[in-house]
């Protein structure tokens, strides 16, 4: 049964991104203005201009665990940023706590480099295993974040409430955080910590409110479907309990 | 550009498979998912040494380099340079092993976690004054409720009221519930995001 | 209409016209050029012009050819002998004259012309454009000197005098004995001389070579006077006029002037020898030197006629060595008859007093009728106006082309001419001649000779024609008509008008002017008869190109010329001039007054400019830092922090106080933990799984050890170790070492090590599907866990981690291949509530979190970790709770406050 529920689901979500990935909109599609996101974008402009680094940390989900869609969602969102600050004279540096998906940070920089142009300035150490486990991760983050000209710490993926040490250092240097992350623990922290937090599933919308291409908002439009219909399932099988047919 | 197009076959290959075959009660389709799944652990192990020889040579260019805190790096390397001697030669279970883990690896994690404690306490109590909006103060409200009703007061006890009422109430419901529509919600971006890698709009391997 | 051109002058005529007005010849018969302005003039070569020039012009430039080659011999000869001083070269002026060919003369040619000297074709054709006065150049020695096909170098005659070779006339020798008899009287006033400009020489006269550039040589020219040459050659005074491109004439003169003296040139001196001061320095033309007082001895044949009569160059009797260029000048009787000055120089300012003896010209004298002996030119005051010249007939018609109204004749001696005449190229003229053009006429500018004007041998009594140009520019009626001529003033007053068309800079840049050839007498016109003169020039078709070029103005209707009026400005710099604005007013006598430099503003102005000063200094001031109070509170509040936690949890650990009860309540979810354990049987196989970290292996060693303390006493089941964090391992190794020592579990036997299992999710879906293939190793074999094969074969699972989200993927992974074997999950505080669900929906035996789950099964009396670390807890979880709230508050309001400052 779990199984139909599950298979069912994943086809109805894969048929709502492809239908909504291949529609042709007139207008581009609106979402809510999430500050997070616009002060990376500023931030990201900002660290071009005065020649700043940027700090992006994609934790250390796994690619083989249910925290990888954290760790891909920041990967598309480094893929954004890294184009936008590629040409700066400090270019933006990756940590992470997994292994492969240190591996994947190097390839997603590479390639933002050559899509903006100057792949000669990618530089292979960018993108750093910063180590095995989350609180040693964190400390070598925090060493990073704590380095000169790092103006922006970009916190996006899968953390434990080790995040708490990054937001820490950030402050200590006056850098701007944005921050999201997927686990409830790592929320908490980065609610109290950060300015703006990024809460749920916003993680998620990152990449399209950076300007990703037309199946990041395809993306973030079939969540909201599946949202509402699971809001709407939820309470229709509450009313139905409470009714008592089920 | 080819070697893009065939890592992008291989992946979306291989997630129809498992995908398909976790789903679909298919008998046909269990060895071989499994058997994708063992290559899929074989890679990952793989991807430890390669993140370690990463790491390794990221600490070796900083001393090359003589940058900022270069002696740090050399002392990583040094370290683990030797556990893995020692691990090498007297195995991950020996006594060396566990004598570099017991002295060095748990006391500073340790250390690290109750500098957690201060810097969780220190965020909560300047809080208000970084963000004054109806949020914050239920988010702080929040937290001294959830703490008092889990403590217990020197020879009274667990306070009451706190600890029997307001305390399961805020784990078991405004905590479970809130939690669990935060996980649906990752769960749904978590489905989205493994689609979008499934039909090839991601592609972090190599290129878009 | 279009212009025809004569075929033997080559002088415009109109086209209804069948005679020439400059020759007298009939038009028609040759072909006849039809000239449209605006055309480029064919350039002809002076020899081909001979046959049409007049005979006296002819005999004259013979003669002038003659007396060149006599000077240059002598000239060679006198420098072999000694080095002459180097002197300045006047331009070769009459360089172009010297190409007129020998053969080519015809009776036309006066007498005295044919004595000129034969010109070399080449130097003719060297000097087919009329050079400009820059370009004349004079040359002495043994180069050709040609204007207009005359030599300008003064040639030996056979009388022994200095003049230009066709300035020579065997018939003339009497007038050419009064011309220098005039001369020499001029030149015996030597203090009569006008004073000039340059007394101390520290204002160099200009040396532009252009005509006035002997009155340079005046200031140049040292006491000695040259020896005035008994043939009278006007050769020296030209071979003395300075070069045209060389400046020289401030430092190469030998003399400064000075301004008690003026140092004439030779023809203009009389008190010197002529001889001595021709052979030395030769300033003075041959021609000239008759009118030495030396030149009294002087053979008179030396004396042009030209110097002589009324009209000097009215008839080509006389053989004087005139210069070629001076050819239609006109030889008369009446010339003969005159007293020592020639008719061309009736009056100019150098005039001499009447009872000096001096020529007219060099008193001062303006009475031009009353100087016998002096030219007109040099009498009168305004020498070359234009009505003296046209009452007197006495100018030559050359020089009317130089004439122009009396009023502006003032400054005629510091002027230069600037009109500009194109004449046709027939002759072999000097360019400055040769550019003087009668397309565009101005005041005085040429004027083709009426038809009937006289021959010049005709006119005996009349003036020469070329003396127009000294006349005033008085009415027409007070003045005899005369013919028209071709004039043009020699010295153009400044008031002049620019002349049109560049008249000005062509005066020697073309050939020979045709009127030169055939010159006759013209009215004067003074400057509202432009039109008059335009209109005996027929109207030409313009090409069509040329029409596209015109300017706006042109279309317009032409505008009458603008006079100038207004006071005649007496003093001062500007004197002579009109409409100058008055001094008086403009520049206020005494100290100027102070005008405020302070910038008029009003009120409201200012305050703008204050206000917008502010705002850029705002801009431009450094923004404070957050300043190190604000980090330094920060870092205070967190030392504080710090140390009341270390105080408060080593106290309580030191003192191990207990004074804190633990809980007595159980929770449902860690209700069924025991129960389900004891169940177990002896010996079973349990899989432990620990996924947690270090850092967090206090709480869930404190939440595990009092239940495993119980369960391994109470069952001693056979563990099996796993672990999918690369730390997991050791941290089970830890446990079972330290905490459960006393249990006293023996490695291979009841606890199993199998390490870590890679991949995560996928690590567990296969280590549940095949535990051996998932790890593969010999360990499988031990006594611990030699009967399992599957994950199902385990007894039960315990799980330890830290995060929810790996007690889920353990839970929904291993939920098949489980079989129905219970799961308990020891989690710590923070994971438990995620994974209550699964609790409460059964897929889990029992839960238990963090250090309050583990004092649970902990009793009062035991020794384990929940109890010594209970009051601790305790206490640091209360200052933590105080602090959130105490602090929260303060810092609320502190923002409360900070906020409304900032806002204020």
């Amino acid at each position: 049964m779990n199984q139909i529920i599950a298979l069912a689901l994943v086809l109805f979500a894969a048929l709502l991104l492809l239908a909504l990935s291949l529609r042709k909109r007139k207008s581009p599609a609106a979402f809510r203005e999430i500050a997070a996101f616009a002060r990376l974008r500023r931030a990201a402009g900002l660290a071009v201009e005065d020649g700043t680094r940027l700090h992006v940390s994609i934790g250390r989900g796994s690619l083989l665990s249910p925290r990888g869609a954290a760790s891909l969602s920041a990967l598309a969102l480094l893929r954004q940023v890294g184009e936008q600050t590629s040409t700066s004279d400090r270019p933006p540096v990756v940590t992470s706590g997994d292994p492969a998906v240190a591996a994947l940070s190097q390839d997603t920089l590479q390639a933002a480099y050559q899509a903006a142009g100057v792949a000669e300035l990618f530089q292979p150490n960018s993108g750093k295993l910063s180590g095995l486990t989350p609180f040693s991760y964190a400390a070598s983050a925090m060493d990073v974040a704590r380095q000169e000209y790092v103006s922006t710490n970009v916190l996006v993926g899968d953390f434990g409430s080790e995040v708490a040490l990054l937001t820490e250092a950030s402050e200590r240097e006056h850098a701007t955080i944005v921050a999201a992350a997927a686990d409830p623990s790592a929320q908490a922290v980065l609610f109290a910590s950060a300015a703006e937090p990024l809460v749920g599933e916003e993680l998620f919308a990152a990449p399209a409110y950076m300007g990703a291409d037309p199946s990041h908002r395809a993306s973030l439009q079939a969540q909201d479907v599946m949202r509402w219909l699971l809001i709407l399932g939820l309470l229709v099988a509450a009313a139905l309990k409470m009714a008592g047919a089920l | 550009m080819k070697g893009k197009l065939v890592a992008t076959a291989i992946a979306i290959a291989v997630g129809l498979f498992i995908l398909v075959g976790t789903l679909l009660p298919f008998q046909i389709l269990v060895p071989v998912r499994l058997e994708l799944l063992h290559w899929a652990v074989i890679i990952s192990s793989a991807a430890v040494l390669v993140g370690i020889a990463n790491l390794l040579n990221v600490h070796m260019q900083k001393v090359r380099r003589r940058e900022k805190n270069s002696a740090y790096s050399a002392i990583l390397i040094l370290s683990m340079s030797l556990t893995l001697a020692l691990g090498v030669l007297f195995g991950p279970n020996g006594g060396w092993m566990q004598m570099a883990f017991e002295g060095i690896i748990f006391p500073v994690e340790a250390a690290l976690m109750a500098l957690l404690a201060v810097t969780l306490i220190y965020a909560s109590v300047r809080l208000l004054r970084r963000r004054t909006d109806i949020m914050s103060i239920v988010f702080i409200a929040t937290a001294a409720l959830t703490i008092f009703a889990s403590i217990s007061l020197p020879f009274l006890g667990e306070i009451p009221i706190f600890g029997d009422v307001i305390h399961p109430w805020l784990t078991s419901t405004l905590a479970a519930g809130g939690a669990r529509g935060l996980l649906l919600g990752v769960a749904l971006g978590a489905l989205t995001t493994g689609l979008r890698a499934l039909f090839a709009f991601d592609r972090p391997f190599g290129g878009k | 209409m279009a212009d025809i051109l004569c075929p033997h002058c080559g002088m415009p005529n109109a086209s209804e016209q069948g005679v020439c007005s400059f020759c007298l010849k009939p038009l028609s018969g040759k072909s006849a050029e039809v000239y449209r302005p605006g055309e480029a003039p064919t350039k002809k070569t002076t020899a081909e012009l001979e046959s049409v020039l007049p005979e006296w012009l002819r005999e004259a430039r013979e003669k002038a050819r003659l007396a060149d080659a006599e000077k240059t011999a002598q000239e060679t000869q006198a420098a072999a002998e000694r080095p002459a001083p180097k002197k300045e070269e006047p331009p070769d002026f009459l360089a172009g004259l010297a190409s007129l060919g020998k053969d080519d003369q015809d009776d036309e040619i006066p007498d005295w012309m044919k004595t000129a000297p034969p010109v070399s074709a080449p130097s003719i054709e060297k000097e087919k454009t009329f050079p400009r006065r820059q370009e004349i150049r004079w040359e002495g020695d043994g180069v050709t000197d040609e204007v207009g096909g005359l030599a300008t170098t003064p040639a030996a005659s056979e009388n022994g005098d200095a003049m230009l070779p066709w300035m020579h006339s065997s018939e003339a020798s009497s007038e050419n004995e009064e011309v220098a008899d005039w001369l020499k009287k001029a030149a015996a006033q030597e203090e009569e001389r006008p004073v000039s400009p340059f007394p101390t020489g520290a204002l160099q006269p200009p040396v532009t070579g252009e005509l006035t550039d002997w009155l340079d040589q005046v200031s140049s020219e040292s006491a000695e006077k040259p020896a005035a040459q008994e043939d009278g050659s006007l050769n020296d005074w030209f071979a003395n006029l300075p070069r045209g491109e060389t400046t020289p004439a401030a430092e190469e003169t030998s003399e400064p002037f000075d301004g008690g003296e003026i140092s004439l040139p030779n023809w203009m001196q009389r008190d010197e020898p002529a001889a001595a001061a021709n052979e030395e320095s030769p300033a003075l033309p041959s021609w000239m030197g008759t009118f030495e007082p030396s030149a009294e001895t002087k053979d008179e044949s030396a004396a042009p006629d030209w110097m002589t009569r009324e009209r000097p160059f009215a008839e080509p009797q006389q053989e004087l060595d005139l210069p070629a260029w001076i050819g239609p000048f006109g030889e008369t009787d009446e010339s003969k008859s005159e007293a020592s000055t020639p008719e061309w120089m009736p009056h100019t300012p150098f005039a001499e007093k009447e009872e000096t003896g001096l020529p007219a010209w060099m008193d001062g004298t303006s009475d031009a009728k009353s100087e016998p002996t002096a030219p007109d030119w040099m009498t009168r005051d305004v020498p070359f106006s234009e009505s003296q010249a046209k009452d007197e007939s006495e100018t030559p018609s050359w020089m009317g082309a130089f004439g122009e109204s009396a009023a502006q004749t003032e400054n005629t001696s510091e002027a230069a001419p600037t009109q500009s005449f194109e004449l046709d190229s027939k002759f072999d003229l000097p360019s400055w001649l040769g550019s003087l053009e009668s397309t565009e006429p101005a005041q005085g500018s040429i004027e083709p000779p009426p038809a009937d004007w006289p021959a010049p041998s005709e006119t005996k009594a009349a003036p020469p024609d070329w003396m127009d140009v000294f006349r005033d520019a008085a009415p027409a009626a007070e003045t005899p008509a005369s013919p028209e001529v071709p004039h043009a003033a020699a010295f153009v007053p400044a008031e002049m008008e620019t002349p049109q068309d560049g008249q000005a800079d062509d005066l020697f840049s073309s050939d020979m002017p045709d009127w030169l050839s055939n010159i006759a007498p013209s009215e004067l016109k003074s400057a509202e008869a432009k039109e008059p003169t335009q209109q005996n020039i027929a109207p030409a078709e313009l090409p069509s190109w040329v029409q596209a070029m015109r300017p706006v103005e042109t279309a317009l209707p032409s505008e009458p010329a603008l006079t100038v009026e207004g006071p005649l400005e007496d003093r001062g710099p500007l004197a002579g001039l009109r409409g100058v604005l008055p001094l008086a007013g403009i520049i206020q006598p005494g100290k100027p007054k102070p005008q405020s430099i302070r910038l008029q503003a009003d009120e409201a102005q200012q305050a703008s400019a204050a206000l917008l000063e502010q705002m850029l200094a705002a801009e431009s001031e450094a923004r404070p830092l957050r300043g190190g109070g604000a980090i330094a509170s920060q870092s205070a509040l967190r030392w504080a922090i710090t140390a009341a936690l270390l105080v408060i949890v080593v106290l309580s650990l030191a003192t191990r106080l207990q004074i804190t009860p633990l809980p007595t309540s159980l929770p449902a979810e860690s209700a069924s933990i025991l129960p389900t354990l004891e169940l177990l049987p002896e010996g079973a196989p349990v899989l432990m799984i620990f996924d947690y970290d270090p850092a967090l292996a206090g709480e869930l060693e404190s939440a595990a050890v009092p239940l495993l303390d119980r369960f391994l006493a109470s069952r001693r089941p056979r563990v099996t170790v796993l672990s999918t964090s690369p730390t997991g391992p050791a941290l089970a190794d830890k446990l079972f070492a330290h905490e459960l020592k006393d249990l006293a579990y023996q490695s291979g036997t009841e606890y199993l090590n199998l390490g870590y299992l890679p991949g995560n999710n996928a690590g567990m879906l296969y280590f549940a599907e095949y535990p051996r293939k998932a790890i593969p190793s010999s360990a499988w074999d031990l006594p611990a866990a030699q009967d399992v094969t599957r994950l199902g074969d385990f007894a039960a699972i315990l799980l330890f981690t830290d995060q929810s989200e790996t007690a889920r993927a353990w839970i929904e992974q291993t939920s098949l291949q489980r079989a129905g074997r219970p799961m308990i999950v020891i989690a710590s505080a923070q994971a438990a509530p995620m994974i209550l669900p699964y609790a409460q929906s059964g897929q889990i035996a029992g839960l238990a979190g963090g250090l309050h789950g583990g004092a649970i099964f902990t009793s009062s009396a035991a020794e384990s970790p929940a109890r010594a670390y209970w009051d601790a807890y305790q206490f640091a979880a209360l200052f933590a709770a105080a602090m959130i709230v105490l602090g929260g508050l303060w810092n609320f309001f502190a923002g409360l406050r900070a906020r409304r400052q900032g806002m204020e």
